[in-house]
């Protein structure tokens, strides 16, 4: 009997909260209309490339191959910007970046001089949408390693002491260290031979640097590498980019996971494109590669 | 007018003066013998008026050879007391509860005489009755003397059926909930859909959300004063209750007759024995314990020891893997407890003291195991304090309240404890403890100027000791009431208020486990000061009132996390931090029918609260998560008969405002080496929710009064039309498979019953 009793009273709770739930009520928020967003990249000496592509709704459905997460190829396909006109102009000079056939949205201009401290100017238009933007940003000089110096931490770490001599003023880094994903031997690692060939290198860590902390024009950094042999071979490039870029990675890092976008504060992400989004930047980075036997 | 049906009084004679002579003593209900707060004394001749303090005390300081003193309190007979003045005299009375059944809801003013409470200095302040909760609609039946202040004006709700309050722009932090003297920093079980106080071991509740008094101090927006019932000292007692989700039983009497009384109140949450007999246990519950002693020393001094102790527990263990999956343990323990040990004395007629002496704990224990992998998450933040009151009855025109308070505070934020592979990525901390001393010295005087004009002001000086360095401040405090008519008062008040510690809370996600954790030498205190003026209408011919308040509140060192800010078990949050400026500007408007067969309140506001922060929405001014433009609230009572009574809440809210993602880009990371999907948001709260309205409806039936044994069955339906109060904002796919933004509700149409008994 009391058994009984305790059923309908349970019931009796399970029906009142959950018979009657309540429909959701639309909500009437205005989805983005996109937009062209820009990426760009300097390899040294070489070439200047940019990566055109464009932003989606958060309503866009169809966004992710379900159950993988990976991005649906025919929604990549519709991201991508064809056919567009992309110049760069700097001391009075415009060269015209071309598409790449190989990499769609990937535009590059092989004659851009690369001068330090010149400001250059972005404009794309993709006649398809009738979309234009333009971002301008200043080159600045490479700051070269002093000295690296790697040494065993443990059997799959190691320390990476590295030195540079820090420019007068406030200046802002980017590190990156990788690994070449198959064979082992500096001649695999892809570190600028082709831009934005995402998964050729294993990337071991990255991290920004700023000069803030530091009260000294030599500036040593220890960077703890983990997941690594000593028989590896590992490539280090170091950016001297600018304080927008800078604040622009920190967000992207910030934000740019899902998780992240759950239990982080929400980021308006910086840009320096207007009428779009992304980030044109033109450092242009110091690399070392380094075969961990020899040390 | 009734005359009182008993008087008892007591004489102790003081010495003599030539002119004026001084009538003090308490006031008692006559049933418990337990003092009454709020009762208005008045001499009829000379206008001179007061109420008694905190703990049923009064002085009056009288002038000429006879007084007729005026005892009034709302749902007790009315006493006149003719008096000869020879000597100061100590007169303690009891008051009788009025035969006539009173109207249920007692709200603002109910509880003092209209003409007085008028003339009282006091702007912005609500009292509410515990003990006829009942019959106002709630959520499954649980009485929560929160969720009715939530019903006033001024006064906002957070999600959907959570007890928080953001009062005049402030957020929940910012309200200091004092019970017994001691403060409770986690008030709501359940994520917060019940509060921790029970209200049948509850004597008096009273907000105040402005013109705050020289003695409360230590935040920024409210201070919530809960006073415990101090048991009953003439006769045994017991109430209870059985509702849908929990039980509670008080009990209360003398240990000694009219000496040494007792109180004990228990409340406990019961799903988890429902449906642990029916084979799906559901682990969770949660209960409260209230207790009190109350010793009547002699005539001049009391001592009152009491506690509270509540917890929620959550405890999936390896019995439980059947019905819970691979998790072989998790669980939590959220820990409140009080303890107030208070002696009054009564220096002399004139100087009333209070010696406090208290502490309070909350503390949360979050644990986790699963593939040999366990987590310990463990916050604590305990107080000891001492805190002394006095109050001293000058003359008529005068009442000085002067007093300190002393607070060591310990927190211990994020102690983590981790084994297994976990430890790769969650590190164990055992962080040391952080001290904060925090002090205040305060005085004020109530001064009543003429028969229109009552003043009160005053100054606290406040500040704390935490890592090394020193905060200090002073907080002026001043309001004004003046008669304009004979039943039309303009009241105004100023205060500065200080606050040394926070609860450090994301804007996305609110959690019971938010860390309260002290300024530091990074993060100053907060500080704000608010102007708050109205008008005050009584309509003694229809046994109404209307209060009509304007207010003006700027905030300063308020915190708010960076952009992108990591806070989920971040050990260096103070990093992520930015400091701003907040505003809260409104207008708040009060018609209370207090008695007759239809009775009730009807209470809007209207306001905007911002902040300012550089580094967040590119620097620029936005609009609070809690800036609610419009909220209404009706209250309607209809008593029908002399048993039942049907009651109806109405309110209306306009939405909370959010952040919503609305777009999207991919973006190569800063090694090129991947690819991120980067979010494209608003500007800040810039998308504001969907109003939320929604009517709850009660029946109440009453045995006769006056009977040994009376009882009550309430029938309720919560969200009687089924709207939905959005709590969160999600994409779904609509039924033609497009994406859309959705508001879904947590509650819908919920019937209930409730049985509520009194011995």
């Amino acid at each position: 009997m009391k058994q009984r009793i305790a059923l309908f009273h349970f019931l009796l709770i399970i029906l009142a909260l959950d018979s009657c739930r309540p429909a959701p009520l639309d909500i009437d928020i205005q989805p983005n209309p996109p937009g062209l967003v820009v990426a760009s990249q300097i390899i040294p000496s070489t070439a200047m490339a940019v990566l055109l592509t464009r932003s989606f709704s958060a309503l866009e459905n169809g966004t992710f191959v379900k159950g993988t997460g990976e991005v649906a190829p025919g929604f990549l396909e519709k991201l991508i910007v064809k056919g567009a006109f992309v110049t760069v102009s700097y001391v009075g000079v415009t060269d015209t970046l071309f598409p790449v056939d190989t990499i769609p949205g990937l535009y590059v201009s092989v004659n851009t001089l690369q001068i330090p401290y010149q400001t250059y100017t972005l404009k794309a238009y993709d006649p398809q949408s009738n979309e234009s933007v333009e971002a301008q940003t200043q080159m600045l000089p490479a700051v070269k390693f002093d000295s690296i110096y790697p040494t065993a931490k443990s059997d799959t770490s190691v320390s990476l002491k590295l030195r540079f001599y820090d420019p007068p003023g406030h200046n802002w880094y980017l590190m990156n260290v990788y690994r070449a994903k198959t064979k082992i031997g500096a001649a695999n690692l892809d570190i600028n031979s082709v831009p934005f060939t995402v998964g050729k290198n294993q990337l071991l860590k990255s991290q920004l640097i700023t000069d803030y902390v530091y009260n000294t024009a030599l500036i040593e950094i220890t960077a703890i590498i983990k997941g690594i042999l000593p028989t590896d071979t590992i490539g280090v490039t170091f950016s001297n980019i600018t304080e927008g870029h800078f604040l622009f990675l920190s967000a992207q890092n910030s934000s740019g996971d899902l998780f992240g976008q759950f239990f982080h504060e929400p980021v308006n992400i910086p840009t320096n494109v207007k009428n779009g989004y992304g980030y044109f930047s033109a450092s242009d980075p110091d690399v070392k590669v380094i075969d961990l036997n020899q040390y | 007018m009734k005359f009182p049906i008993s008087i008892l009084f007591f004489i102790i004679v003081g010495y003599c003066s030539a002119q004026k002579h001084t009538i003090s003593g308490y006031v008692y209900d006559m049933r418990t013998r337990e003092s009454i707060i709020g009762v208005s004394v008045a001499e009829v001749h000379s206008g001179s008026n007061l109420i008694t303090n905190a703990y049923g005390f009064y002085s009056l300081t009288l002038s000429g050879d006879s007084a007729m003193l005026l005892y009034s309190f709302s749902g007790f007979e009315t006493m006149v007391l003719p008096l000869r003045l020879i000597k100061d005299t100590v007169l303690s009375v009891f008051i009788s509860p009025s035969v006539v059944k009173l109207e249920q809801i007692k709200i603002t003013g109910s509880k003092r005489n209209e003409a007085e409470k008028a003339t009282a200095a006091t702007t912005s302040e609500i009292k509410i009755d515990p003990k006829n909760l009942t019959s106002i609609p709630s959520f499954a039946g649980e009485a929560d003397p929160l969720k009715v202040l939530q019903l006033m004006p001024g006064v906002q709700r957070g999600q959907e059926g959570t007890n928080g309050m953001f009062i005049r722009g402030g957020t929940i932090d910012q309200n200091l909930i004092l019970l017994d003297d001691a403060p409770v920093y986690n008030a709501g079980h359940l994520l917060g859909f019940f509060s921790v106080f029970n209200n049948d071991a509850l004597k008096d509740v009273k907000l105040i959300k402005g013109g705050f008094d020289a003695e409360y101090g230590g935040r920024l927006s409210s201070v919530v004063d809960i006073r415990m019932d101090d048991g009953n000292m003439k006769n045994h007692q017991v109430e209870g209750s059985l509702g849908m989700l929990s039980t509670r039983l008080t009990v209360q009497g003398p240990i000694k007759k009219d000496t040494i009384s007792y109180m004990f109140g228990a409340r406990r949450s019961y799903i988890d024995q429902l449906s642990k007999w029916l084979g799906f246990p559901v682990p969770y519950y949660f209960y409260d314990l209230n207790g009190k002693i109350n010793w009547k020393v002699n005539a001049k001094t009391r001592i009152y020891l009491s506690a509270y102790f509540g917890n929620d527990i959550l405890n999936i263990d390896k019995s439980l893997r059947q019905q819970y999956g691979d998790v072989s343990g998790f669980g939590f323990n959220l820990l409140n407890s009080t303890a107030t040990l208070r002696i009054n004395r009564e220096h002399n007629s004139k100087l009333f003291a209070n010696y406090s002496l208290f502490h309070t704990q909350f503390g949360y224990d979050v644990n986790g195991s699963f593939l040999g992998n366990s987590i310990l998450v463990r916050s604590t933040i305990s107080d000891w304090a001492i805190k002394a009151d006095y109050s001293y009855y000058h003359s008529s025109a005068h009442l000085f309240k002067f007093g300190f308070t002393a607070v060591q505070h310990l927190f211990i934020p994020n102690f983590i404890s981790t084994a297994g592979e976990i430890t790769e990525f969650i590190k164990s901390r055992n962080p040391p403890p952080i001290f904060m001393t925090e002090y205040a010295l305060y005085v004020s005087d109530q001064y009543k100027v003429n028969a229109k004009l009552m003043l009160n002001f005053g100054a606290r000086l406040s500040g704390a000791l935490v890592q090394n360095t020193s905060y200090v401040g002073l907080e002026p405090r001043f309001s004004a009431s003046y008669a304009l008519k004979k039943n039309l008062y303009w009241k105004s008040s100023y205060s500065r208020m200080r606050q040394y510690m926070h609860l450090v809370s994301s804007s996305t996600v609110s959690l019971p486990t938010d860390l309260w954790y002290p300024v530091t030498n990074v993060v100053k205190p907060l500080v704000s000061d608010q102007f708050a003026s109205g008008f005050e209408l009584a309509l003694p011919k229809i046994r109404s009132k209307v209060t009509v308040e304007g207010y003006f509140k700027e905030m300063r060192n308020l915190i708010e996390f960076k952009e992108g800010a990591q806070i989920l078990l971040n050990d260096n949050f103070e990093k992520e931090l930015l400091v701003g400026t907040g505003q809260a500007y409104g207008m708040e408007i009060l018609f209370q029918r207090f008695a007759g067969k239809w009775s009730g309140w009807l209470a809007y506001t209207l306001s905007w609260s911002t902040r300012q922060f550089d580094g967040l929405n590119g620097n620029k001014s936005y609009y609070a998560k809690f800036d609610r433009r419009h909220d209404l609230s009706i209250v309607l009572n209809y008593n029908a008969t002399k048993n039942w009574q049907f009651s109806a809440v109405w309110v209306y809210m306009t939405g909370a405002r959010f952040t919503p993602q609305v777009g999207q880009y991919l973006m190569p990371n800063a090694s090129l080496t991947s690819v991120d999907v980067l979010p494209i948001y608003t500007s800040r709260n810039a998308v504001t929710m969907s109003p939320t309205h929604r009517l709850d409806l009660c029946a109440t039936w009453s045995s006769a009064l006056g009977k040994k044994l009376h009882f009550d069955f309430v029938f309720g339906v919560y969200n009687v039309y089924n709207r939905a109060s959005p709590f969160l904002v999600e994409i779904a796919r609509s039924t033609n498979g497009s994406m859309v933004y959705q508001q879904p509700g947590l509650f819908g149409t919920v019937p209930y019953f409730s049985f509520n008994f009194k011995l």
